[in-house]
């Protein structure tokens, strides 16, 4: 004798959302009030303090052998090399009378190879050149672009190879005092 | 009879509804999915201004909470405070400039330099406040080099020499 059963419960039942969407209409205002449409990043510089760093050399004692400037004029950037008293200068020149990114990209990348210990930078730019000519510029000169690959640096403490995108990190406007 | 049509009626249309509530769920967590991607806990707020377009950089670091230097089209703020206003033009007109030093915004030097004495008389007080001398500049893109110079210049005077210059995300 076959028992038939019958069947209670339906196989399909209906989703209590209710609690979900309290939830979700809590959260909502919560966003609203702290939503962005720009995010806002930060670059890091400095201002030369004349003063302060001539004390400071004097009591540590040494000078940098080496110095690196770029001057951002309107058409064209200019790198000015100090290399142990022995100054080298060249000149990125521009495309159609506006500043030529590429270009120093690949001098600042060459220049970065041959002094891969020098992270510093002085920024001379022209009274005339914009604020996004200027970040523009700092993002180029502070990381080398993926095409040109890394540069290997020594970590004097545990004698160790390191390898690293960073060019010239460390960016002072050189010509705030005048 | 009669009673037989109430029955019928009774089982045929339920007194309660249910509302459908499976869209409006689906449109919530799109919305919720949007929200979040845009959420920001960052300390530096801007409120977009058409005076006020900043430059776009691939820089990654999150700004910090210090003071606030704007330099839009209409003026410098330091913090919602007008400090210098432009003329028509949208540059520094001269009697907002030192004539001694042409570097010099006196304006600008007066209100910072309240902002650290008042930091400096605090953090006497209250050891976890420390002054350093840092500011925030956010700029127009279009702002000359000749005019973010003199600001700096100024706030280096007023004991603000560590400058931080603020930019939009590249990647948002």
């Amino acid at each position: 004798m076959r028992i038939h059963r019958t069947r209670k419960a339906d196989a399909t039942y209906d989703l209590n959302l209710a609690p979900f969407l309290d939830i979700i209409v809590s959260i909502i205002p919560m966003l609203l009030l702290s939503v962005v449409f720009v995010q806002i990043r930060m670059i890091e510089t400095s201002i030369p303090q004349v003063v302060a760093q001539k004390i400071k050399e004097q009591q540590e004692d040494k000078k940098p052998a080496v110095f690196v400037s770029l001057k951002i004029e309107k058409g064209a950037f200019g790198y000015v090399v100090s290399d142990n008293g022995k100054k080298k200068e060249f000149e990125v020149a521009g495309k159609n009378g506006l500043l030529d990114y590429d270009g120093l990209a690949k001098a600042s990348a060459n220049l970065k190879r041959q002094y891969v210990d020098i992270f510093t930078i002085d920024l001379i730019p022209d009274a005339n050149v914009t604020y996004d000519d200027l970040v523009k510029t700092l993002d180029v000169v502070r990381r080398l672009p993926a095409s040109e690959g890394k540069v290997t640096v020594k970590d004097e403490k545990t004698g160790q190879m390191a390898e690293t995108d960073l060019m010239f990190p460390n960016v002072t406007f050189a010509n705030v005092v005048k | 009879m009669a009673g037989g049509i109430k029955r019928h009626m009774e089982k045929r249309l339920p007194s309660t509804f249910k509302i459908q509530i499976t869209s409006m769920v689906d449109m919530f967590v799109i919305i919720l999915v949007f929200l979040l991607k845009s959420y920001s806990t960052s300390p530096v707020n801007i409120t977009p201004n058409a005076d006020l377009r900043l430059p776009t950089s691939n820089s990654l670091q999150e700004p910090v909470d210090v003071i606030k230097m704007v330099i839009s089209k209409k003026g410098v703020f330091i913090e919602d405070k007008r400090v210098v206003e432009f003329d028509a033009s949208g540059s520094l007109s001269s009697k907002d400039i030192d004539a001694s030093d042409p570097s010099f915004i006196p304006g600008l030097f007066k209100e910072l330099d309240e902002k650290a004495k008042q930091t400096q008389d605090i953090s006497k007080q209250n050891e976890t406040v420390e002054f350093d001398g840092r500011v925030l500049m956010q700029a127009d893109r279009d702002m000359p080099y000749s005019l973010l110079q003199k600001v700096m210049y100024t706030s280096m005077l007023a004991g603000y020499p560590n400058v931080k210059l603020a930019v939009a995300a590249k990647d948002f």
